[in-house]
């Protein structure tokens, strides 16, 4: 056993979950870079639908096609946040109009709640957890692009359980973002994954 | 003398002394039969014309007053006494001890019963059955088991514990408390933190984080540095690698062992051989959640039994004075527990106690077991003076002695408010057996509760009821008085069969009857012959 932070993806049934496999590998470099956290080299996966989710407190899931959650992963997730963990969950179509988007904001509404999925404010502490975006969630340069729907969406969105962040949507397409070979971090002139730092100090201590 | 004279004088005298015979009882004249509370009856019984017998029908052992009462009358009269019963089904033998608001506490009691059998014990406040749990006798006929009750309001609790018709009873003084406040002290984040800090706000407690991210970021308060700071805490947890430089330690030593906090050690750490828990740690295989021991203190909760691995430290020689709370299924300790001077420590080695939460979804459980770790810490003698009485309760007319503990050698001051009275000085004496204790005394003379404070701080309170505790021995003496008298101790439906029986064998009224004609004939018989030998010597 080891106490060490273990990066978890999320597999469902529907949808292609293992839509950017260099997510993790980035996101735990960086956090072992930038923090004295002790992170498992290695990310792992685990089936939503299996007891397995609940060994990794924090879980990342995304895709581009619709995602429809059967039973076993809908009682799952919502156990999950009841129990305490936290769900990061970005749409990598960057499409408000898209098939993951309109599919896994209906799910998290019909799990939680039509009114449980709320505007993240920007002063929200996820922004402060250890670098500081005064300016809210960081803009991806898929947004610049005019990727998607064409649009830079202010602000991320948030299923709280007790005064924390149970769910973490986003439509800002990290995934993409986030999703290159670790060679190429030293061509970017910020280090675009510090927002996932926040991300997982945050779960890693609220 | 002459004879005539002599004779006159025997005649007067026995006629002196007949009326004192004559007040001798002919017969029984009554039989008391006495309630076990009966005490007027009682002195009565003792100080007056003393009955033919004596009988105490109640079964409940005497207490001490009753018991000198009927010495007195048992060497006047043949006293018949009930045994007593089989002991109570139920009997409370520890109420919660410095009890808390919010704070979690225990009722501990032994229930009786058949070896195997299965009862349900009730835990009763007021009219309302507040808890229940099914106990198991063991093969001794009896079972200790408790009950944990969280009090939500200041002031006098009762409670009831009940099994097989029978109840018993327990008071305490609950203070008012806020809800604790603990400094959490970690290293980088981990999940084992993150959750007790969420389990611990769920329970009430207000949670201050002191965490290190890297890079010389930090989250939430700085570390205390001085005493005084570090007071505002009640409990100190100390996470998995928290830093404790030299000086940090020192600093937590003296905040326990004079301060009165609460420090908890969470796996390998060098304050584990500085507060006199154990030798040290080293890291156990992964621990199996459902192959755990736990002996924690009643007002604890284990974590429950689960099929979970967690990370884990087995203490290795643990210091005198301190209690194992959990071990592993071979006996390792995992947990440990013990006062350190006026406060307590306690060392964690099941370092993954959050898999219980999300795991096994033990939301509750992960919860109390937390809660309960900080509110056994917190109870320390935070206080600058401390009260303490050899009960919470007890019968009015009983002298109360109790110690006071100080920091100097000056005796603090200390009043006491009886129930219904403005509060008046208590005398202090000091303890030369120990340096900053003193002893005082106070004598309950009417039913309720009685509170010592120091200035504003309530120190303790006392409860004095109309109610007498059983006296030391009461039965064996009970049935020795009994057996001296002439009398019996015998079952209580017994009793009338031998009052029937006793009436006309020990009745003494014809002997005294007799005794008292002969006093008469004997007087006549000397009063003819001083009256012949008058005549015969020819006197008048």
């Amino acid at each position: 056993m080891s106490a060490a932070f273990v990066f978890a993806t999320a597999r469902y049934q529907s949808g292609d979950w293992d839509s950017a496999p260099l997510v993790p590998a980035n996101l735990v470099h960086s956090l072992a870079q930038y923090t004295d956290i002790e992170v498992a080299p290695e990310g792992v996966v685990v089936d939503l639908g299996s007891p397995q989710l609940f060994r990794h407190p924090f879980v990342f899931l995304t895709g581009h096609l619709p995602v429809r959650f059967d039973a076993a992963e809908s009682r799952n997730v919502r156990a999950f946040v009841e129990r305490g963990g936290l769900l990061f969950i970005d749409d990598h179509n960057h499409d408000i109009d898209g098939a993951f988007h309109r599919s896994a904001t209906l799910e998290l509404h019909r799990l939680f709640g039509a009114a449980a999925l709320q505007p993240l404010p920007k002063e929200h502490e996820l922004y402060r957890s250890f670098f500081v975006f005064e300016d809210g969630p960081p803009t991806t340069s898929h947004e610049l692009n005019g990727w998607g729907d064409g649009l830079v969406h202010r602000e991320l969105y948030a299923v709280s359980f007790g005064g924390r962040i149970g769910v973490l949507y986003s439509n800002k397409d990290y995934a993409s973002e986030w999703n290159y070979h670790a060679v190429n971090k030293r061509f970017l002139g910020t280090d675009n994954t510090r927002f996932g730092v926040n991300v997982l100090v945050y779960a890693l201590t609220r | 003398m002459s004879v005539p004279a002599a004779l006159r004088a025997a005649v007067l005298a026995l006629l002196i002394a007949l009326p004192f015979f004559a007040q001798r009882p002919s017969r029984p004249a009554e039989v008391a039969r006495l309630g076990g509370g009966d005490l007027r009856a009682l002195l009565s019984a003792a100080l007056d014309t003393p009955p033919g017998a004596v009988v105490r029908t109640e079964t409940s052992p005497p207490a001490p007053v009753e018991l000198a009462l009927l010495e007195a009358v048992s060497a006047r009269a043949p006293l018949g006494v009930a045994l007593p019963e089989a002991p109570p089904a139920v009997r409370v033998i520890a109420a919660p001890d410095r009890a808390r608001v919010g704070r979690w506490g225990a009722i501990a009691f032994v229930v009786r019963g058949e070896p195997g059998e299965s009862l349900s014990v009730t835990l009763s406040a007021g009219e309302s059955v507040v808890d229940s749990l099914g106990v198991a006798i063991g093969p001794a006929g009896e079972t200790a088991a408790a009950f944990r009750v969280r009090p939500a309001r200041a002031g006098w609790h009762e409670w009831s514990v009940g099994a097989r018709g029978a109840s018993a009873s327990a008071g305490a003084w609950v203070a008012a408390a806020r809800p604790p406040r603990v400094l959490l002290a970690t290293g980088a984040p981990e999940w084992e933190s993150r959750f007790a800090a969420r389990a611990l706000e769920e329970a009430g407690v207000t949670v201050v984080t002191s965490q290190l991210l890297g890079r010389g970021l930090e989250i939430g308060e700085p570390f205390p540095q001085t005493r005084e700071a570090l007071r505002s805490y009640d409990v100190v947890v100390l996470a998995a690698g928290a830093p404790l430089p030299p000086a940090r330690l020192a600093l937590l030593e003296r905040y326990a062992g004079e301060d009165g906090g609460g420090i908890l050690v969470a796996g390998a750490s060098a304050a584990l051989p500085a507060l006199g828990i154990a030798e040290r740690s080293r890291s156990a295989r992964a621990l199996r959640g459902d192959a755990l021991q736990w002996m924690l203190p009643a007002e604890m909760v284990a974590l429950p039994t689960a099929a979970i691995l967690s990370d884990g430290q087995v203490l290795e020689g643990l210091r005198p004075g301190a209690i194992a709370g959990a071990a592993t299924a071979d006996g390792a300790p995992l947990v440990a527990l013990r006062a350190h001077g006026r406060g307590r420590v306690a060392a964690v080695g099941v370092l993954e106690s959050w898999r219980w939460r999300m795991e096994e979804g033990r939301l509750g459980q992960h919860r109390d077991y937390w809660s309960g770790l900080v509110d056994w810490l917190s109870s320390g003698l935070r206080d600058p003076v401390i009260a303490r009485l050899p009960a919470p309760e007890g019968a009015v007319g009983i002298p109360i002695e109790l110690t006071v503990h100080a920091g100097g050698a000056t005796a603090p001051s200390l009043r006491l408010a009886r129930p219904g009275r403005a509060a008046e000085p208590l005398a202090l004496v000091g303890d030369r057996s120990e340096p900053g204790a003193f002893r005082a005394a106070f004598l309950p003379v009417d039913t309720g509760v009685h509170l010592l404070s120091s200035g504003d701080s309530l120190l303790a309170a006392y409860r004095a009821t109309g109610s007498l505790a059983p006296a030391p021995e009461a039965a064996a003496n009970l049935s020795l008085l009994a057996s001296r008298s002439g009398g019996a101790a015998l079952p209580r439906d017994s009793l009338a069969a031998w009052l029937a029986a006793w009436r006309p064998a020990e009745g003494g009224g014809a002997g005294d009857e007799r005794r008292l004609l002969a006093l008469v004939a004997l007087a006549a018989l000397l009063a003819a012959a001083e009256w012949a030998v008058r005549r015969s010597r020819g006197l008048r």
